[in-house]
């Protein structure tokens, strides 16, 4: 279980995070929503250890993970980071295996029994094919799953994805989430931040929702993914229709469709 | 993979070829040392008698003047070349080089100083050198981040203002050095050459490149991850703190180390990593070794160009501005995905 109680965070001038309380169990899917510049990457960070809360205290398996060092957080944490082209190119098999760096100690390489799990992880993921290929020639959604990979190659319980699908097509979209969701039935809890209100709305099982650093809304999705919240987050009339969420002029253009 | 050379193999060839470098450059110079002198050499060398070689100018040519000065070259070229490739990604910037961050500048200002105050001793020149350097990359660093935090051109720019300052100081030395007794030689050592490489050279530079190149080998593997960026590499567990701190503390030793020894040789430490991970890829394993030897092996035959084009020797730092300048601008021209936009 990860915790994080009575968290703030401020750059020098103002205020990212007032108060957060957020709690996370083993196998949960839970997607943070918020319009740009709500907190949701600061609060990220803040609890991959990469930043340290002015206030408020983060237990990651009963531990403090002030107290922590990288390695012994990254044991426990991975973090899928956006999509993108690295400076230096590496083959994609180099790349998933610097996920087993957290396992290794300080001037070792990974060896045989990384890449045989490594080579594992990409069967399942059936991106074996991918192995040799260099990563910043493969395709967007390719690197997201090999991203996916490294993640579980670094063993951890907990994933944390910062906008996982942002450069992604609609189909790879779903299908990286429905990997992800796939994950929580082994018994990996995922964390997502999300632009899409109807993505953590199909896939995730809480939703957090944060305003201006301060969270508005958290809980089951059902309860707490109301037009109500959306709009308020948002600042903009959201409806609720059918499958999903739109904003209200979108709705204006459909009935004219009709029409 | 069929049919295609692996990196272990090119590795293999670049240091078969450094041999044979290093066996003709025993035989280029002023000098003639022809191959069957060098045989007789070794025939007295491994002979009852090798007393006899004391009085051979053959041998006195090759041992106390060429060979000394090439093994002295193909330390400093590996040890550019290398802190160069380190730089790149522990700043995850490939335009850096030690020139471009401003410590061959810093570790230049620190020979003139040491040469101009230290009574000569080449311990100190190294020594004060080093802390020149360390200071330059660390005011790069630190501008760069003010002014613009991880962004690759801050860094270029940053690098450009430290090395512009140096180079003020070293000016100032220079104006305010005698211009009978001290002058020429600063001059001179900071053009760059190996005329004056001994073995005392040899034996100070030998223990810093090896001990760094040790040093850096043993990190590689994160120092691979460094190069995805710092908050990616702490997040896979790497200290990225120590991890920097390592690296530069050890690739600026080695570029005070060539500077003291052979004065502000330019372009190596930016051209050759990029002509490395060409050959090799970026994974460091290779990449370093790569640079290492191919480093060793241009400077080598830059410096063969230095000491045989005209009579009197033409300074290294000259030939390789004049050879790796105008060979970037090909590499930037003609190899766009190398990572430079």
């Amino acid at each position: 279980m990860i915790t994080g109680t009575g968290l703030s965070f401020s750059y020098t001038d103002h205020r990212v995070l007032k108060n957060i309380n957020f709690k996370a169990e083993k196998g949960e899917f839970i997607s943070i929503l918020g319009a740009n510049g709500s907190g949701k990457t600061t609060f990220f960070r803040c609890m991959q250890g990469l930043l340290v809360p002015d206030a408020g205290k983060i237990l990651l398996d009963g531990e403090n993970i002030k107290k922590m060092s990288k390695k012994e957080i990254a044991q426990k944490i991975a973090v899928v980071p956006q999509e993108s082209q690295n400076v230096f190119d590496y083959q994609v098999l180099d790349i998933i295996l610097m996920g087993s760096n957290p396992w290794l100690s300080f001037a070792e390489s990974p060896g045989a029994i990384e890449l045989q799990e490594a080579e594992a992880i990409m069967a399942e993921l059936e991106i074996l094919d991918l192995k040799n290929k260099s990563f910043n020639k493969i395709s967007g959604g390719e690197r997201q799953l090999v991203l996916i990979a490294r993640a579980l190659m670094q063993k951890s319980s907990y994933l944390f994805l910062d906008e996982p699908n942002s450069h992604l097509d609609f189909k790879n979209t779903h299908l990286s989430l429905k990997i992800m969701r796939d994950l929580t039935a082994k018994g990996k809890t995922l964390i997502t931040a999300l632009h899409d209100p109807n993505l953590a709305y199909q896939y995730s099982d809480r939703v957090i929702i944060l305003k201006a650093g301060k969270i508005i809304a958290s809980g089951q999705v059902e309860e707490v993914m109301t037009a109500q919240n959306l709009s308020r987050a948002y600042e903009i009339e959201i409806v609720r229709e059918n499958s999903g969420f739109l904003l209200a002029f979108q709705q204006d253009r459909l009935f004219k469709q009709k029409a | 993979m069929t049919g295609k050379i692996t990196a272990a193999q090119k590795l293999l060839i670049m240091g078969l070829f450094l041999i044979i470098f290093v066996g003709a450059s025993l035989l280029i110079g002023n000098y003639n040392l022809s191959l069957t002198k060098l045989i007789a050499i070794g025939r007295d060398l491994l002979g009852a008698d090798f007393r006899l070689l004391f009085n051979n100018p053959d041998w006195s040519v090759l041992y106390y003047i060429r060979l000394p000065r090439i093994l002295t070259v193909v330390l400093v070229g590996a040890a550019l070349s290398v802190s160069g490739a380190a730089y790149q990604n522990i700043f995850r910037n490939p335009l850096v080089s030690p020139d471009i961050l401003g410590v061959s500048a810093g570790a230049g200002l620190g020979v003139a100083l040491g040469l101009l105050y230290s009574s000569g001793s080449i311990f100190y020149v190294y020594l004060i050198a080093f802390i020149t350097g360390i200071a330059a990359v660390g005011l790069t660093y630190w501008l760069s981040r003010l002014a613009g935090g991880e962004n690759t051109m801050f860094m270029v720019l940053a690098g450009i203002v430290v090395s512009s300052l140096a180079n003020a100081l070293i000016s100032l030395l220079k104006y305010l050095a005698d211009p009978m007794q001290n002058l020429p030689g600063i001059v001179f050592y900071l053009m760059g050459g190996f005329a004056r490489s001994g073995w005392q050279e040899f034996y100070l530079l030998l223990p810093v490149v090896i001990i760094s190149l040790t040093v850096i080998l043993f990190l590689r593997w994160q120092i691979n991850i460094f190069s995805l960026g710092e908050k990616e590499a702490a997040a896979l567990g790497v200290n990225t703190d120590k991890i920097r701190l390592i690296v530069i503390v050890f690739s600026t030793i080695m570029v005070a180390a060539a500077t003291a020894a052979a004065g502000q040789v330019s372009w190596i430490g930016l051209v050759i990593p990029h002509i490395a991970r060409f050959m090799v890829g970026s994974k460091y394993k290779y990449y370093l070794p790569a640079s290492a030897l191919m480093g060793s092996l241009s400077l080598l035959l830059m410096d063969n160009l230095a000491r045989t084009v005209s009579g009197a020797e033409i300074p290294i730092s000259i030939i390789t501005a004049l050879i790796g300048a105008p060979f970037f601008a090909y590499l930037l021209i003609t190899k766009k995905e190398s990572g430079w936009r």
